[in-house]
């Protein structure tokens, strides 16, 4: 499968580069291209042909609530393709969830991977270097693009760094047809030109007219360019695989939660389902394609009430939030900023904070990450509270802030939390130096090997960079363990090359989050705060539409094993694997305990109050029974699929497919899941070569955020606009509940007509593909290398026709 | 026909009863003398204000229907006020497809006195004299006239062509009047526009009223597309895109309308104030209002800060005004208590970026400010147009610069004139039941005081303005001639449009020209059936258009049952209709999927020409053969298919 990848990339960068023109070129080669098309013949040959239709946001309940809608005058059917396909001849999933949080960039990735998700949010910080990686940022790939300095957007190089291919990877170039989205290898420069063309040339006077009055905009000649070029590949070209992918939906249902948006969208995308249906109809191998609707996550967008913001940005800002420089990676209401225009592709951006504090007017002293993506949660990073308070000694030492300390005690402290450092970061450090060897053993390699592609280029170009900000990260945590008093306090050395800005540090635990260090006062006292509660207890004044006043539903932090398990094993409880802990009050919070059982791992839901963790890491909790008003409050649902009673039930381990069945229809859909998924620690996966495997893993550790915070219903997190519409992220039914429709020809088996009531999330979408797919192949290579995936996900089976289901895989 | 009735309780309700037609109109005359008498009716005192909006229809005696919408408040007393009316042509039938509105008046407001329009004429001159509140009904001209969409829109590209070409080069003293004057009624007619449009909304989405089947038609809805797109091209798009315009600019209003709720209320909470947005009956909001707690200014006097980024008032913290306010005050219960609460500012949501201050309840001074500086720098540029061309050039660099800056950031100092949401607030005002009376008094009295176009209406006098613009309208229709005529006059017009192509019509137009308007060409009473069912055809028509121009399979697509219906109506009339029908019948054969649909398509097409061929030229009735763009127009019809 790896090998295979490589040499895609091999085969896919030299086409598209040889393809790079002058837009205007564009636009005549594009003029030209429908006289060079592929023939049917070609398309006659495959065994079969797989066409997806990837609607970004598309939430299965407005697909299903409009399905039987007519217009009120004229009775014209909202959805009569999707009905007519879908829901008469095909196969739909009404409980298909987002596995894990329901944002774009980890969705997509379990969809075009089918493994756990190696991209774990939208946005990535890491804390050694700083660096954020903003993986839903088109705008600076193209421009990369132009300047010719990437070649494919930035998650699929990271999952090329973590050695995960994507399902398309196993289609030979010239037999896949990919739109522009996350996760693709080529980029359509055909499409761009026609979207000028479509933009720019009409075809009468009136359409001149039309769009001087205000008609169709860039973003649907965008989307109709890209469609056109979709449909005419399936019409004419021999590609055994083609996609088309539309965010429409995500950005119509953000923004307006309108019944004339819903209408749009859904209007919209049955045209779009019509169209390619029918182009399919064309293509001479109907009955052996299969078309699939499918979309990342929902959205919670209901036209009853408007989705209402908190601004986290800014709340961590105030003094009483800890008066934190944030670093986003859009600019908070970049609509109206001036400043966006200046830097309109910058990928983080810092807000400054206007309280005072010890990091007062240095801005460039960042100590929070947020990640807001889905705005319906957001991931927190706070710098390490022991490098605040290793940075709160060495202002002081240097007098630059005046305390009534002692130079003899500050001294005193100053290696108390070196000794401290050392014991977090100490090993790490040897490893990294390690990792950082076998790095530029690889570099080197490639700088000597001749014919590289352009690819293999700018992945030495990437290591490089990533060498030189880890080496820097090293040398800089080395040199803090190292440096003695007496130097701080002669200025012999600064404090800004001891502890540069951007370093975050490691990972905070609970106890540091619960007594994080945000300043000092003048007798030399820490103020801390603790971040739970404090998020947790924040209250609105002006909500709307009953929208509850606390915004912050629960907050979610994973406990190491090591650390948790005394306390575990003193209230009767066990685990194997870091429990999640969840916390919506001091008196309302639960333990989200793993164990395997046989190789399988089962998950416990344990409600508990007041769990804090002292200065030696010990953790204290009190066990409390199950009652209404916990996080995720499953005990109370209505909809938990539990037979008996519910303590009982509650009480025990059960395995993934169990939970499944329990939680499908409840208010939080499946979120114990989803919270286990998304709170794990970074999984290890083959990475490039085993030498680099260990550095990539460590950068994903360093990215694991320190806090996970999920927003109550209705509310959301975004700073860079307004959403009145609607937000996902979370595990509400609405945003958690994805779509996945699929229609067959006569010759693949496929059900008709058929609603699978069975459960199932995002990690059985591609298994159950290629089970669909398996009887019509010949035995090809390709699907010898499908076969042979270890899929972690469950096959639905059951949308084939019974002789088909039973058969043995 | 509706017969009013006085209830024990006090109120006036309408019934529908079938009567012979000598006595329906007797009644009717009666019915509505009495309506106009009883309509301020004092009932028995009533602590909650609630809010009903009703449509009432009165059958005219030539074949229309007066239709008008009034909202009940029933706040102390019973009021009865009538806030729009529109004439539909019934052409004197009970079928409601041929329907068509053809004038609608906005009873709101008043056409502006002769002292309004003289002052309108001076340049820089913001203030209003206050409207005509005694209008005189025989002149009551329509708000729409559905005939005549495009005439305005000639007036204003010919009045844009005179003023660029004929009076700019002259002296400024002759071009200023009328500058100043056509700006100003260009104003007035937005503000009348936005009204209008805020009304029309209220009746398409109010649960209570039964919505008549011409608010939902296309017809309809191109008028709506052309009359409130603000575009002048309008007039001449394809009704679908027409259509597709209205639609996005409905989302785009309702997306605009829902960000700046949004941002009010972030702001709001920010700065500790309450957030209060005010509805429409149909749950739309369109307006917002801020308040402070009056112990949350003793808690913070002086300490907290205030940032008045989109909210453009003064801080709360540091107005001693607040500290000792003796004026209104609201009390409210929240999680932390009782508060009472202290009205600050008024908002439009209706902006393209930020919501727009409408009146601030501190500083009179502080929207109108704001409004000013936007006319002032309007009217600059059309006075430094005629200084040199280097400080011409200066003046349009300066403000694009300044209009970039401030529209960028959102400074509420350059957005649209605010005169048409404060329009739309006084109807609000009068329809919402959120409120209270003093309070709506208040904001009245407030509104009042942005009156910066001598045109503009006066707000307090919206009910008295409205009941008697109604009552002369009433009489005007029912007794006066005008109505009368002027609906005969379209008709027949219509009519001549039907029989006669586009040189004949001039023929006509130039006699009439010749004979000093003495001449007017008049069609047969014959032909009025012919006329009626002509309108009976386009509305089939239409559809099967509309049918026809549709993707996919017909059946998937649409309600067989509906597609049935006209097609039925095609089969029965095939003999009087054009070829474009026949074309449509055989669009439709050729996609339909079930027999059933294909044999009746079939028998259509067989009815028009046994032979199956279709006749070259169409009926002499039906002008203008709709391009359809579809296969088999231009080459000769084949039979159909077996
Ligand atoms: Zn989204």
């Amino acid at each position: 499968m790896k090998n295979a990848s490589t040499e895609n990339v091999r085969r896919r960068s030299g086409g598209l580069l040889g393809r790079r023109c002058l837009f205007i070129g564009c636009v005549a080669v594009s003029l030209a291209a429908s006289a060079l098309a592929g023939s049917q013949g070609e398309a006659a040959r495959l065994p079969w042909r797989v066409v997806l239709l990837k609607f970004d946001g598309l939430p299965f309940h407005l697909v299903d609530d409009n399905i039987d809608r007519l217009d009120s005058r004229t009775a014209r059917r909202w959805m009569p393709w999707t009905r007519h396909v879908f829901y008469e001849n095909g196969v739909r999933f009404p409980h298909f969830f987002t596995r894990g949080l329901s944002i774009s960039a980890p969705a997509w990735c379990i969809l075009d991977t089918g493994r756990p998700p190696a991209i774990r949010f939208s946005v990535e910080f890491d804390r050694a270097t700083g660096a954020v990686e903003d993986y839903l940022n088109f705008a600076t790939f193209y421009w990369d693009m132009l300047r010719r300095q990437r070649i494919y957007p930035r998650p699929v190089e990271v999952l090329d760094e973590l050695g995960v291919p994507l399902f398309s990877d196993v289609f030979p170039a010239e037999r896949t047809y990919s739109s522009i989205q996350l996760f693709q290898r080529s980029l359509r420069w055909m499409v761009l030109a026609n979207v000028a063309r479509r933009q720019f040339f009409h075809a009468s006077p009136r359409e001149y007219l039309y769009q001087a009055a205000g008609g169709m905009g860039f973003k649907n000649a965008f989307f109709e360019a890209n469609e056109r070029e979709f449909l005419y590949e399936i019409e004419h070209s021999g590609k055994q695989y083609l996609d088309f992918f539309s965010a429409m939906a995500d950005k119509n249902l953000h923004n307006d939660n309108g019944p004339g948006a819903a209408r749009h969208v859904v209007e919209e995308l049955d045209q779009v389902v019509g169209r390619t249906f029918e182009a399919i109809q064309k293509s001479g191998i109907s009955d052996r394609t299969i078309l699939v609707l499918v979309s990342d996550h929902g959205m919670n967008t209901r036209s009853d009430r408007f989705s209402q913001g908190f601004n986290l940005v800014r709340l961590l800002g105030l003094p009483q939030g800890g008066a934190h420089h944030v670093l986003t990676k859009r600019r908070t209401l970049s609509n109206y900023s001036l400043k966006i225009l200046v830097r309109p592709l910058a990928t983080s951006v810092v807000n400054r904070s206007q309280a005072g504090g010890y990091l007062k007017d240095k801005p460039e002293y960042v100590t929070a990450m947020l990640d807001l993506d889905g705005n319906e949660r957001a991931s927190l990073h706070l710098r390490s509270s022991h490098l605040n308070r290793l940075h709160l000694v060495l202002l002081q030492l240097q007098k630059k802030i005046r305390t009534r300390r002692s130079p003899s005690s500050l001294a005193e402290e100053l290696r108390v939390l070196q000794n401290g450092l050392e014991a977090k970061v100490g090993r790490q450090l040897v490893e990294l130096e390690e990792e950082l060897g076998n790095l530029s053993e690889t570099l080197s390699s490639l700088k000597e090997a001749r014919d590289l592609t352009p690819a293999q280029k700018f992945q030495r170009d990437r290591f490089e960079s990533y060498r030189e900000a880890y080496e820097a990260y090293r040398q800089a945590l080395s040199g803090l363990l190292r440096a003695r008093p007496e130097e701080v306090a002669d200025g012999k050395v600064s404090v800004r090359q001891l502890l540069p800005p951007g370093i975050f540090g490691p990972s905070n635990g609970i106890h540091e989050l619960q007594e994080y260090v945000v300043d000092v006062d003048m007798e030399g006292r820490y103020r801390t705060l603790d971040y739970f509660q404090f998020l947790a207890g924040q209250r609105v004044r002006n909500t709307r539409g009953g929208v509850e006043s606390k915004p912050v539903d629960f907050v979610a932090t994973r406990v190491p094993v090591e650390q948790a398990l005394p306390a575990l094993q003193a209230a009767g409880l066990g685990a194997d694997e870091d429990p999640v802990w969840l916390y919506a009050s001091p008196e309302s919070q639960a333990l989200i305990l793993a164990q395997s059982f046989s190789g399988e791992t089962r998950l416990r839901y344990v409600p508990v109050a007041q769990l804090r963790q002292d200065s030696s890491g010990a953790i204290s909790f009190r066990r409390i029974p199950f009652q209404p008003g916990l996080p995720l409050r499953i005990w109370e649902d209505p909809d938990l699929g539990v037979t008996g009673r519910r303590e009982e039930w509650l009480g025990q381990f059960h395995g993934e497919e169990e939970w499944r069945w329990a939680l499908y229809r409840t208010r939080y859909s499946l979120g114990i899941l989803g919270l286990y998924e998304a709170c794990q620690r970074p999984r290890t996966l083959p990475g490039i070569s085993p030498a680099l495997a260990r550095f990539f893993r460590r950068r994903q550790l360093h990215m694991d955020p320190d806090l996970q915070i999920f927003a109550a219903d209705g509310w959301n997190f975004d700073v860079k606009d307004f959403n009145p519409g609607g937000n996902h992220g979370g595990f509400f039914q609405a945003s958690a509940r994805a779509t996945l429709m699929i229609w067959g020809g006569e010759r693949t088996g496929l059900r008709r007509g058929v609603s699978i009531e069975k459960p199932y999330d995002s990690l059985s979408f591609l298994p159950t593909l290629v089970d669909i797919l398996r009887p019509l192949d010949g035995g090809s290579e390709m699907m010898r290398r499908l076969s042979a995936v270890p899929w972690a996900g469950q096959s639905a089976r059951e949308v084939l026709q019974a002789e088909l289901a039973q058969a043995p895989p | 026909m509706w017969i009013l009735y006085i209830e024990q309780d006090g109120r006036v309700s309408c019934r529908r009863r079938k009567l012979p037609m000598l006595s329906r109109t007797f009644l009717e005359l009666i019915a509505i003398f009495l309506a106009c008498l009883c309509l301020p009716l004092r009932a028995a005192p009533d602590t909650t204000a609630s809010v009903e909006l009703r449509s009432q229809t009165v059958s005219l005696p030539y074949g229309a229907d007066l239709v008008t919408l009034s909202y009940r408040v029933t706040a102390g007393q019973v009021k009865e006020i009538p806030l729009v009316a529109v004439l539909v042509d019934t052409l004197g039938d009970q079928d409601p497809e041929n329907d068509l509105p053809r004038y609608v008046w906005i009873l709101t407001t008043a056409p502006p006195s002769v002292p309004q329009r003289l002052l309108s004429l001076v340049p820089f001159f913001y203030f209003s004299p206050g409207t005509n509140d005694h209008p005189d009904g025989n002149a009551l001209p329509p708000f729409i006239d559905i005939a005549h969409l495009d005439r305005s829109q000639w007036k204003r590209i010919s009045w844009y062509a005179a003023q660029s070409f004929l009076l700019n080069p002259q002296p400024w003293f002759l071009w200023s009047l009328p500058a100043a004057g056509s700006a100003n009624w260009y104003e007035y007619e937005r503000v009348r526009a936005a009204t209008g449009e805020l009304l029309m909304a209220l009746w398409k989405n109010a649960n209570e009223v039964d919505k008549p089947l011409w608010l939902d038609s296309p017809e309809w809805r191109e008028t709506e597309a052309i009359l409130f797109g603000r575009s002048v091209v309008r007039g001449y798009l394809r009704s679908r895109q027409l259509q597709e315009l209205r639609n996005e600019q409905l989302r785009r209003q309702r997306s605009r309308l829902a960000r700046n709720w949004e941002l009010l209320r972030q702001r709001a909470e920010e700065e500790h104030l309450f957030f209060d947005p005010l509805a429409l009956p149909s749950g739309e909001f369109t307006h917002a209002l801020l308040w402070v707690a009056k112990e949350d200014v003793e808690r913070h006097w002086r300490v907290r800060p205030f940032n008045h980024r989109f909210l453009n008032i003064r801080s709360p913290w540091r107005d001693r005004h607040l500290k000792g306010w003796q004026g209104y005050v609201k009390e409210v219960e929240t999680e932390e208590g009782t508060h009472h609460l202290i009205p600050l500012a008024i908002y439009g949501l209706d902006f393209p970026k930020i919501p727009t201050l409408l009146v601030d309840f501190r500083d009179v001074f502080n929207p109108k400010k704001r409004e000013l500086s936007r006319r002032i720098k309007g009217d600059g540029i059309r006075y430094a147009l005629e200084r040199s061309p280097l400080w011409n050039g200066t003046y349009r660099m300066g403000t694009w610069i300044y209009d970039f800056f401030t529209g960028r950031t959102g400074v509420d100092y350059n957005q649209p004139s605010r005169l048409s949401t404060a329009a739309q607030l006084g109807v609000l005002l009068l329809v919402n039941d959120q409120l209270a009376p003093d309070m709506k008094v208040l904001i009245q009295e407030e509104l009042g005081r942005l009156k910066l176009n001598p045109l503009t209406l006066d707000f307090e006098g919206f009910p008295r303005v409205a009941i008697a613009q109604h009552a002369a309208l009433l009489k005007q229709a029912l007794q006066g001639e005008g109505l009368r005529q002027r609906l005969l006059q379209d008709r027949q017009r219509d009519q001549v449009r039907l029989k006669h192509g586009l040189g004949k019509r001039f023929l006509f137009q130039l006699v009439r020209f010749a004979s000093l308007g003495q001449y007017r060409h008049r069609e047969p009473e014959e032909f009025r059936a012919a006329y009626i069912f002509h309108r009976k055809w386009r509305h089939h028509q239409d559809f099967l258009r509309e049918v026809a121009d549709s993707e996919g399979p017909l059946e998937l697509v649409w309600d067989p049952q509906r597609i049935h219906r006209s097609l039925q109506f095609v089969l029965e009339n095939a003999d009087r209709l054009p070829e474009s029908t026949g074309r449509l019948a055989q669009v439709l054969l050729e996609r339909a999927q079930t027999p059933e649909l294909q044999s009746l398509a079939h028998r259509c097409l067989l009815a028009f020409r046994p032979s199956g061929e279709l006749r070259a030229s169409g009926p002499q009735i039906l002008p203008r053969p709709p391009s359809l763009g579809l296969p088999g127009q231009t080459e000769p019809v084949s039979l159909p298919r077996p």
